[in-house]
């Protein structure tokens, strides 16, 4: 087991009036290596968008290595070390590449080894090095997912979540940043990735949540296999 | 020859004149700029700021004030208006930051934090007109045409200033994190930056600035409440022009309205130029809409 990275519990939170969730029970120990699954516009955004305190938490409570950070300042939070690269790779547009890796690392614990951090991102994309002069509005898709995964790295994450990075990339392009996130996961930084498809996971995680109409409909540990029954019949509609 | 030798003269005079304009320009539109980049609002208390700055300088350095000679005077004033910046930015924008209408919000509100300001100095220092000394005595005999030499420092400072706010902006952490703040809020809260903390920084250098320009046009002009009201349209104009918040766009809105100004009082006369300047800035933007430097 080990210690306990983040426990969210009864957590509800949405939009104007309207709840995207109902209630989401979450804990995650330091052995874990967790995915989260569900369909479109489910929630899970939604969820990590509350953890990381950017959206309000109506009512239940998120902790995290301990502390409890229910609806603290986005930037508080992520100063304790929960990360979030959030989805739609929205990076400083009008920046550079090396400019947005910089602010990844802005808090006062990952500037001071800013240097040594940068060094490391660059390693794993290379192609960032080759660009770091340009501006963010001008990469491709693929090259924004790499920095936004890039920014968070810098910052030094105890927990750091993706939400979707390979949104709207190219299959080849995917396998790709899989084998980096691969690399991130071996390097020892605790990851959640955020997926539509569960088959890109399955390599990456040995703990699967999965999210259905704002709640976890299932929580797959190590050991049992995506097959399982509910699963599949409640995405992809067949048993 | 002797026609050749006027239309030189006429040239290098409209030259220094509107050299002159444009680095005071620079000097007022620069911290307008900076902060509609950053708070996205216009910061209606500039032009009360600036006339603060000159009285506090006044305070300072005048012998009927404290006596204590125009340096002390500057830096007192620089620090007084840095501190106005803060406490303006507490008071009238940060408590609204969250509104959806904050825009509108701010309009009302620094548009009566400058009477206020300027009420202020009224009662504080009276009616009676004052003037600030210059920064340098003389005049300098430039390529035939006659300048202070308080107004040579304008046009030395103002382009040094913008440089050191560029380098500000561009290489140190807190110049980055306002930059990320003006580009990216949520992404800036998400990297760790406190927002609100940069907005106070933003505001308080901006309030610096018109501090700045304050101090310079209180030498030139008389210092009276109202001291900067003209000059906030003025960099108003500019910002609009130079492309919405863009600080290379204000430096180049700076120096075409300053050249305009000189060249339409010169061949054109003083009574047409506000006019000519409107008209220079309608055309303007007719052909394009956000401004010289602005992005669609
Ligand atoms: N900014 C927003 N304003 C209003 N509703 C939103 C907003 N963002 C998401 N939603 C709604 O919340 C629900 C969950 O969305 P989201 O959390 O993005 O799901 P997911 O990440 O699982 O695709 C959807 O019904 C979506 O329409
Ligand atoms: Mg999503």
């Amino acid at each position: 087991m080990g210690d306990v990275t983040l426990d969210v519990s009864g957590l509800v939170s949405g939009y104007g009036r309207m709840p995207v969730l109902h209630g989401v029970d979450m804990t995650i120990t330091a052995s874990d290596k967790p995915g989260l699954i569900g369909p479109n516009g489910h929630g899970k955004t939604t969820f990590f968008r509350t953890i990381s305190g950017l959206n309000r938490a109506w009512e239940g409570t998120v902790r995290f290595m301990g502390e409890d950070i229910t609806n603290r300042p986005a930037a508080q939070i992520m100063r304790l070390g929960l990360v979030h690269a959030p989805q739609g790779n929205t990076l400083f547009r009008e920046m550079s590449v090396e400019e947005n890796l910089l602010l990844g690392g802005f808090a006062p614990r990952a500037r001071a080894v800013h240097k040594t951090t940068l060094e490391q991102v660059f390693e794993l994309f290379p192609r960032l090095a080759e660009r770091r002069r340009q501006s963010a509005r001008t990469l491709s898709g693929g090259e924004r997912q790499m920095v936004a995964i890039s920014c968070g790295l810098m910052a030094l994450p105890k927990l750091l979540v993706l939400d979707e990075p390979t949104l709207g990339l190219s299959p080849k392009l995917k396998m790709e940043l899989r084998d980096a996130i691969a690399k991130i996961v071996e390097s020892g930084v605790q990851t959640m990735i955020v997926e539509q498809d569960p088959e890109f996971l399955s390599t990456l995680t040995t703990r699967l949540f999965f999210m259905s109409e704002g709640r976890i409909e299932a929580d797959i540990g190590d050991g049992q296999s995506l097959e399982h029954s509910r699963i599949r019949e409640m995405y992809f509609g067949v048993a | 020859m002797a026609l050749l030798d006027t239309l030189l003269l006429a040239l290098k005079t409209t030259f220094v004149s509107g050299l002159v304009l444009a680095s005071l320009y620079v000097l007022m539109a620069s911290g307008l700029a900076l902060v509609w980049n950053t708070l996205g609002i216009f910061n209606f208390t500039h032009g009360a700021i600036m006339a603060a700055a000159a009285y506090v300088a006044w305070q300072i350095s005048d012998p009927k004030g404290y006596g204590l000679g125009l340096a002390a005077g500057i830096v007192g004033a620089l620090i007084a208006s840095g501190v106005m910046g803060l406490v303006i930015n507490r008071l009238l924008i940060a408590p609204f930051l969250n509104q959806k209408n904050v825009v509108l919000i701010a309009v009302m509100t620094t548009l009566s934090g400058a009477f206020f300001i300027e009420n202020s100095a009224l009662l504080i220092w009276g009616p009676r007109i004052k003037q600030l000394e210059k920064v340098v005595d003389g005049n300098l005999r430039v390529a035939g045409t006659v300048i202070s030499g308080h107004e040579v420092v304008i046009i030395v400072i103002a382009p040094l200033l913008m440089l050191g706010l560029w380098a500000f902006l561009k290489f140190t952490w807190t110049g980055r994190a306002i930059r990320a703040v003006a580009q990216n809020r949520e992404f800036a809260e998400l990297s760790g930056i406190d927002v609100r903390r940069m907005y106070a920084v933003a505001f308080a250098t901006a309030a610096m600035l018109a501090g700045f320009a304050g101090i310079m046009l209180g030498a030139i002009r008389f210092i009276t409440p109202g001291l900067g009201a003209e000059p906030l349209l003025k960099a108003l104009i500019v910002v609009i022009l130079g492309g919405l918040g863009s600080i290379p766009g204000t430096i180049l809105g700076a120096y075409v309205v300053g050249f305009s100004e000189a060249l339409s009082t010169y061949y054109i006369g003083a009574y047409w130029t506000q006019a000519v300047l409107f008209l220079i800035f309608i055309a303007i933007l007719l052909i394009r809409p956000s401004g010289l430097l602005g992005k669609d």
